[in-house]
């Protein structure tokens, strides 16, 4: 229920930084970033649509596939204002680190997992149920998985890491737009398969 | 790098500007025009925030408003203590520049 308004945070909360990042990285940045953002949230999504013992996402006003069309706005626009913030925070605090290679999306990532907590907790309630975990997910904050911070985290963590790689490498920066937006399929694999790994993790531990 | 280019851009374009003027108002413009400046760049540079206060404040209506249960809206701690690390941090950057 009232999955329209985190569809429309998500969304809306996308423009600004799809703004800010034409203002300040350039249009290539921009449209690899964003680009390979709506690939990695769509694709990402149908590939989990396939996993029975994942997530699910009914009552969405919009799919692409099995994909709520949300999920192409919320990972980007989650990433990407996590990692600015991120980049201001070393900039300010850790400058020696501020173009690391490994802290930068390390610390993207710890940003995105504590963004990951409030919209969590309530897209599980069962009052609003915007996506649905299966009964046996193991929950650490009302009806918040323990996996998610972690999920949100590692996602963060692989996309940035592979976008600033290929940006920084790759000339001249319409190529490397371009072959960012394609390597997403692979940031999307290896994203999955540390999700899975992480839940055997956790049933381990926990069990 | 691309952020100060545009501000090395504007600053040029305002010394343009400003040529066709001879008036001794010309140092409260000059004054107005880098405030106007100061005041977009800031905001330019607050748009991630903004995204993220956005999400922010629509799952705080979310966990008071439909949820019913105002103890949730306190898991937004975490991320507004980020953001106040934001705002130390772009204080200590301006100060030093």
């Amino acid at each position: 229920m009232y999955e329209i308004i985190v569809t429309l945070a998500v969304i809306v909360g996308c423009i600004p930084c799809i703004v800010h990042s034409w203002r300040v990285r350039g249009k290539w940045t921009t449209a690899a970033f964003f680009v390979g953002g709506f690939i990695f949230g769509i694709v990402r999504e149908n590939i989990v649509a396939l996993f029975p013992t994942l997530y699910t996402y009914p009552n969405h006003p919009l799919y692409i596939g099995a994909a709520p069309l949300m999920m192409g706005f919320g990972w980007s626009a989650s990433f990407y204002a996590s990692w600015a913030v991120a980049e201001r925070i070393l900039e300010g605090f850790a400058p020696k680190w501020k173009d690391s290679r490994w802290m930068v999306p390390f610390v993207t990532a710890i940003i995105t997992a504590l963004l990951s907590i409030p919209v969590e907790v309530a897209a599980g309630a069962s009052q609003t149920q915007w996506w649905i975990w299966p009964i046996g997910a193991i929950t650490v904050l009302w009806e918040m998985p323990a996996i998610v911070p972690l999920g949100w985290g590692g996602g963060a963590f692989l996309f940035i890491l592979f976008l600033r790689e290929i940006m920084t490498r790759v000339k001249p920066e319409k190529r490397a737009a371009l072959l960012f937006v394609v390597s997403t399929l692979m940031v999307i694999a290896l994203h999955l398969l540390y999700v899975l790994a992480v839940r055997l993790v956790i049933v381990l531990l926990a069990g | 790098m691309a952020q100060s280019d545009n501000r090395v851009q504007q600053s040029y374009l305002l010394q343009a500007v400003c040529k066709g003027f001879s008036k001794p108002s010309l140092d409260s413009f000059y004054a107005l025009v880098a405030v106007v400046f100061r005041v977009t760049t800031v905001l330019e540079d607050s748009l991630p925030v903004l995204a993220i206060l956005i999400v922010v404040f629509s799952m705080i209506g979310v966990d008071v408003l439909i949820i019913g249960n105002a103890l949730r809206a306190l898991t937004v701690i975490p991320i507004l203590l980020v953001l106040l690390l934001w705002v130390f941090a772009t204080y200590r950057i301006r100060r030093e520049t």
